[in-house]
């Protein structure tokens, strides 16, 4: 009884492996109706900003606008069209970076390019075109995991129409982490996933995980980033110890103002550029458990948490999308 | 036909027509005549009315589509008001009939006269047994509605009735769903004192736990004849309920005590769940069974059956499709796991099922193939029964251990409910890695330079990125130190620059605009609008000071003749994302052309 266990360590320690299996099974499947049972529109505050961008903007003046309001991807309105035309993110900077970095010659080019330009960009070094799945906002938030698990996307727009001309209307864009924090706040369920990171089977798989040093050259890193098709590089010591972190987010603090001198410094250097309120990198072990996580993420803004053992070395990455996976698909 | 007719007059006998005796028509609604305004509450009039034919009185409560949240959102409105009609509970007020028209939606509710706080005014602070009694009513409903995915968000004494044998009743349940944001925020302005902190402070969510801080409230309320929060002065008020500051008077019990403590929780997640009270030493005391809620643990997967009276009485309320409904039902059948969206069928289902009456009465409306109103005149009352009677709704307990979906949900409480708080655990090493902060790095990387012995200290030569300097400033409208008179004038000569339209102000709305303008591109679709509707309006900030204020105002199909001149064809061959922003952006672009010639 809650009286007599008041230390919640003595707690957990007192349960049975078999009852925390089971409570978890119980916490995720919650969760999972829970996500069932909600729409993106119960996500969205009462009043947000959005940021809209027409495709015939400049890429550097779009990167500005990014950097001055704080935000990493925005939805693309081409005028043409008069229609939704995808989301730029940070793929489409670290594409327009390897371009430039095959074609130097192409400055003057790049310098002008528009977002609409960014498709020829896309074919000329052969990558992913700009992203175009997005889901209507009454749509569950579970079929909104579902959509961007198939796709690898870490956000997804949502689209509606307008009753009366009959056209899209962007209505915001939903993110993994905002799904995560909803749930956090929201579902106590979370409270129930007790179970050591270490015993869910596939979860902290043995992911080959690329690493570099602070001395790699940091457009090795973002080369990296799209041939892994992952949002981070970890950067470690000689002795395997993580000391820091190279994001996709950090691309845009390198090129800011059309700038791409700086693709010859090391990956040390270039994080010089990090924003000064940059929160830090979060770790945890094995030990830790997932509503501690879910607990981490409805207080603090993360992406993700690196795994380390007791020397700090780097074992492996839990992100969101293996979170959702987890909550979507797991324990079944 | 309606016994009712027996009372005609016989030469007005042409059936449904013909009004009563010494009873004025147009004091009539359907089948109901009005008798007295009741009062003006938050969503529109409340008319207290009597069914011409059983005499039962009831209450109509008027709301005037305009007040509606979001024209668009209308179909969704009326949806959830129907769905509102499913709830059946001995201290709901219940929903007997919903009436729409064009210009509004009437909702025939049942009556019940006196307020709850009324009777705590009359007689002061309560001993804690009779307290209780009341308290036990006002959660039980609270969990029903709770288990139907239904949250109050605005408890407050106004909602909180009493019948004759003094039963509670709470009015306005699910309501707060259909308003507007805006209006949500005004009604709920009226007495904050039953707001919960993350209510008052507009978080991003506030879900079945604010139901929990007021009832609270009203707890507090009824044992010491006074508010726990309380002050004139409205931010003064928001602060206490913010920090959860409040008193609890010596004279109390421990029990009761301890259940406001619980209950009265600034933090939502750490606030007590309704499930948890009704565990509650203090609360359980003399609860009467049938208060109890059904126990939902036997029936997690259970199949559901296909009734066909409650799929009749389940089309004809909520207009779902027979073959709508079977589809959902075979699909949780087949795998109850795999449900998502349709959700809300399965939910609307299941409730009526246990709605035995409506499903009855649509049952009999069909065959009889009356006209509705006699199957929605209320269930006749339910006399010498002092409390709600085991025989009123004890036929419905059993049968809500049917499983929805929801339910499966307060399952999982339950046994959180032997859980403690384990949100901080001392022994969580989750961590923010110290090397990875920017002035740690900094300080890294300098130092491993000077290891390296390069004189060349790039470390101070890459700044980090600021984005505080850049920040946008964003502004409402546009503001004028001009004259007004100029101001109109400016707006009128731009407005004739962008070729638009507008209608001749009246005496009262001098300071007004009505403008369209033209707003079509080459792919429309057939009669899709093609003018956008706007007004503009000038507003006195302070003396010298005017804002000029631009607000959307519709679309409207006009069709042209062949000869009207085209204007702006290039302008406007293609659509914006935001029309609006992109019209008024062209009309302030083109004020400050004039204003730079000028």
């Amino acid at each position: 009884m809650v009286e007599t266990l008041s230390n919640p360590n003595d707690f957990i320690l007192s349960l049975l492996p078999e009852q925390i299996a089971h409570d978890q099974k119980i916490g995720v499947k919650a969760i999972r109706l829970f996500l069932q049972s909600k729409t993106s529109y119960d996500v969205l505050p009462v009043s947000y900003r959005l940021i809209v961008l027409d495709t015939s903007l400049l890429v550097k003046k779009s990167l500005n606008i990014l950097l001055q309001n704080n935000i990493v991807s925005a939805p693309l309105w081409n005028l043409k069209t008069s229609r939704f035309a995808g989301l730029l993110t940070l793929s489409d900077f670290i594409n327009v970076i390897q371009y430039y970095f095959q074609f130097p010659e192409k400055f003057e080019f790049v310098d002008q390019l528009t977002l609409d330009g960014l498709r020829d960009i896309e074919k000329a070094i052969s990558v992913d075109q700009i992203e175009t799945v997005s889901i209507h906002p009454f749509k569950s938030l579970y079929e909104a995991c579902i959509k961007m698990l198939e796709s690898r996307a870490r956000r997804i727009p949502l689209i509606d129409e307008d009753e009366k001309t009959k056209r899209e209307i962007v209505v915001s864009v939903l993110t993994q982490y905002r799904i995560l924090k909803f749930v956090a706040l929201n579902c106590k369920e979370t409270k129930m996933l007790l179970k050591p990171i270490r015993d869910i089977s596939g979860f902290v798989s043995d992911k080959q995980l690329s690493t570099c040093t602070m001395s790699t050259p940091v457009i090795e890193v973002i080369h990296m980033l799209t041939e892994k098709q992952v949002a981070s590089i970890p950067i470690v010591d000689d002795a395997g110890k993580l000391i820091n972190v190279y994001e996709a987010v950090d691309v845009l603090a390198l090129v800011k103002g059309g700038m791409y001198t700086d693709l010859d410094l090391s990956v040390g250097d270039a994080l010089l550029r990090r924003p000064e309120d940059f929160e830090g990198v979060h770790t945890c072990t094995m030990n830790d458990r997932l509503s501690t996580i879910m607990d981490t993420i409805r207080k603090s803004r993360l992406h993700r948490l690196f795994v380390v053992d007791e020397e700090g070395k780097l074992v492996s990455v839990i992100t969101l999308s293996d979170i959702l996976k987890y909550i979507l698909l797991g324990e079944d | 036909m309606s016994e009712g007719e027996h009372h005609h007059h016989h030469h007005h006998h042409h059936g449904e027509k013909s009004a009563e005796p010494g009873v004025n028509p147009a004091n009539r609604i359907g089948k109901y005549q009005i008798l007295k305004t009741l009062g003006e509450g938050s969503f529109g009039k409340v008319k207290l009315a009597q069914h011409v034919v059983t005499n039962q009185k009831v209450a109509l409560k008027i709301i005037n589509r305009k007040t509606l949240a979001k024209s668009d959102m209308q179909g969704r409105v009326e949806r959830e008001i129907s769905y509102l009609r499913l709830l059946r509970h001995p201290h709901i007020i219940k929903l007997y009939d919903v009436i729409k028209s064009r210009d509004e939606i009437i909702m025939v509710i049942e009556f019940a006269g006196k307020e709850l706080f009324d009777y705590i005014v009359q007689r002061g602070k309560m001993p804690e047994d009779e307290a209780r009694r009341f308290f036990q009513q006002i959660i039980a409903a609270v969990e029903y509605c709770h288990r139907h995915k239904i949250v109050h968000r605005d408890l407050k004494p106004e909602n909180l009735l009493l019948d004759d044998q003094l039963n509670v009743k709470i009015a306005d349940f699910g309501l707060s769903n259909i308003m507007t944001d805006g209006n949500f925020l005004k009604t709920s302005c009226g007495s904050p004192n039953y707001a919960a902190p993350e209510v008052i402070s507009g978080k991003l969510y506030a879900g079945p736990e604010v139901d929990v801080w007021s009832s609270g409230v009203i707890l507090y309320v009824m044992l010491c004849g006074r508010l726990p929060f309380d002050d004139e002065f409205i931010p003064a008020l928001f602060k206490k309920i913010s920090n959860g500051v409040y008193t609890l008077p010596n004279y109390l019990s421990l029990g009761a005590k301890n259940l406001l403590t619980r209950m009265l929780v600034v933090n939502p997640l750490n606030r007590i769940t309704i499930h948890e009270i009704m565990e509650d030493d203090w609360f359980k005391k003399d609860m009467p069974d049938y208060l109890l809620p059904p126990d939902l643990s036997q029936s997690k997967h259970q199949k559901i059956e296909v009734n066909d009276d409650v799929m009749l009485a389940l089309s004809l309320t909520m207009g779902y499709d027979k073959d709508e409904i079977l589809n959902v039902i075979e699909k949780w059948n087949d795998d109850p796991n795999q449900q998502q969206q349709q959700n809300e069928i399965l939910d609307a289902y299941l409730l009526m099922k246990e709605n035995h009456s409506l499903v009855k009465d649509m049952k009999q409306n069909k065959i009889d193939k009356m006209e509705n109103f006699l199957s929605q005149s209320p269930p006749p009352y339910h006399s010498g029964s002092p409390s709600p009677s085991a025989a009123s709704f004890g036929n419905n307990a059993p049968q809500a251990t049917s499983s929805a979906p929801g339910v499966q949900q307060s399952l999982t409480y339950q046994t959180l409910a032997t859980v403690p708080d384990l949100s901080t655990l001392p022994n969580s090493t989750i961590a923010i890695l110290p090397s990875s902060l920017p002035s740690i790095h900094r300080a890294y990387m300098t130092e491993t330079q000077a290891q390296k012995g390069l004189t060349d200290d790039i470390a101070s030569r890459i700044p980090p990125v600021s984005n505080k300097k850049l920040k946008t400033r964003w502004h409402f409208g546009i503001r004028s130190r001009s004259y007004p008179l100029d101001v109109m004038g400016e707006i009128y000569r731009a407005l004739k620059n962008l070729g638009a339209e507008w209608a001749k102000p009246t005496e009262e709305e001098l300071w007004t605009i009505r403008v369209r303008w033209k707003y079509q591109s080459k792919d429309c679709h057939e009669n899709a609008p093609n003018l956008m509707k706007m007004q503009i309006q000038l507003f006195q900030l302070e003396p010298n000071n005017y804002l000029v204020d631009f607000k959307f105002d519709g679309w409207e199909l006009v069709v042209e003749s062949p000869a009207a001149p085209k204007q702006d064809v290039d302008e406007m061959s293609s659509f914006s994302a935001y029309p609006f922003l992109h019209m008024a952006t062209r009309l302030i672009m083109e004020l400050a052309v004039n204003s730079q010639n000028g």
